[in-house]
């Protein structure tokens, strides 16, 4: 999610890059919009310099994604003696964590989906109003208009 | 689909080494479909001949008890009849150890009741807090931001079909992205029709 919701973010504000990214071949793909290049990209264009977009690419692909030690301790685990389980479990603090992120991110990918040419009037229409939830979201929990976040 | 240059030789390269792929499975499983169909063919055949065993036995049993008198003999080729047949039915068996297929099986039922009182659970909790439910609300409106371009949107470009399909793999992530709640974006994206 968060490596799509990069890309989105690269492409839309990069349009003339579009054409070239989904006519590359995996080594093209790779060499010139792999996730690093992607992340390094957006941070030069957000003036970031911490590499604050990397740690946190890290961080998930390592609690989430990737099979490692760290991620099936904390994600697979619940409860006061922190016991893994086997199947779906609830977890009030996975839950609270999970949705924080997933609006973070993904509010941030939906406000990059384009309408160039603006004739499409019930786009217009949905993404006026996508962006006035947005913002009073971001002003309320983030404390600044809707940004790209790192 | 577009895929009808550049990236469109990858993509059916791809797909033709997959299908090249996933044929020689089936026809490796086609060999072990046929293997099962013989099988199958003896057992049944071997039913059948044991089945007319028993009857002869049977016969015999009745056999005995008219001509000689004996109902010793009889009822032992009664208990002998009732024994194979057991043992050819595979009842009790049957009854008592429920087969493997179904023992899975009912493991993904109830696998899905799970999930869907864990879907309740995460829905009673995120309705009862107000900051989660703001976060709750925002993620659904972004899916309907993305559905709006990705699926209500007539593209007027191939980059803007792109970003298209990228608010599709976007929608799709956020329905596989959890465990706990995945009940409730399920349910929540089944009303995004395709």
């Amino acid at each position: 999610m968060i490596e799509t919701s990069f890309l989105v973010d690269y492409l839309s504000t990069y349009p003339e890059k579009i054409g070239e990214w989904w006519r590359a071949d995996k080594k093209k793909r790779l060499s010139h919009f792999g996730p690093a290049l992607i992340r390094n990209a957006l941070d030069k264009r957000d003036g970031y310099t911490s590499g604050e977009r990397t740690r946190i690419y890290h961080l998930i692909s390592e609690l989430a994604s990737h099979a490692s030690y760290l991620g099936i301790s904390v994600m697979t685990t619940t409860g006061p003696d922190n016991m893994a389980q086997v199947g779906p479990f609830f977890d009030d603090e996975k839950l609270a964590s999970w949705l924080g992120e997933m609006a973070l991110r993904l509010s941030v990918a939906a406000m990059r989906m384009p309408n160039p040419s603006g004739r499409d009037i019930n786009l217009v229409m949905a993404q006026a109003h996508y962006l006035e939830v947005c913002q009073k979201w971001w002003w309320k929990y983030r404390g600044v208009k809707p940004q790209a976040v790192p | 689909m577009r895929f009808v240059n550049g990236s469109a030789n990858t993509a059916t390269g791809t797909w033709d080494e997959l299908n090249r792929f996933h044929r020689a499975q089936l026809r490796s499983l086609g060999k072990l479909v046929d293997n099962r169909d013989q099988e199958r063919f003896f057992v049944e055949y071997f039913k059948l001949i044991d089945f007319l065993a028993l009857a002869a036995v049977a016969a015999l049993a009745c056999a005995a008890l008219v001509r000689n008198r004996s109902v010793w003999l009889f009822v032992a080729g009664i208990l002998v009849a009732i024994w194979g047949a057991m043992r050819i039915t595979g009842w009790p068996e049957i009854a008592l150890e429920p087969k493997l297929i179904d023992v899975a099986t009912d493991n993904l039922t109830s696998l899905h009741k799970h999930e869907e009182q864990l879907r309740a659970r995460s829905l009673a909790v995120i309705e009862a807090d107000a900051g989660l439910s703001d976060h709750w609300n925002l993620v659904a409106e972004a899916m309907s931001a993305i559905y709006a371009f990705s699926h209500d949107h007539p593209h007027e470009s191939e980059d803007e079909l792109t970003l298209q399909y990228l608010g599709i793999r976007s929608m799709r992530l956020v329905r596989r992205s959890n465990s706990h709640c995945r009940g409730t974006i399920r349910r929540r994206s089944t009303s995004f029709a395709t």
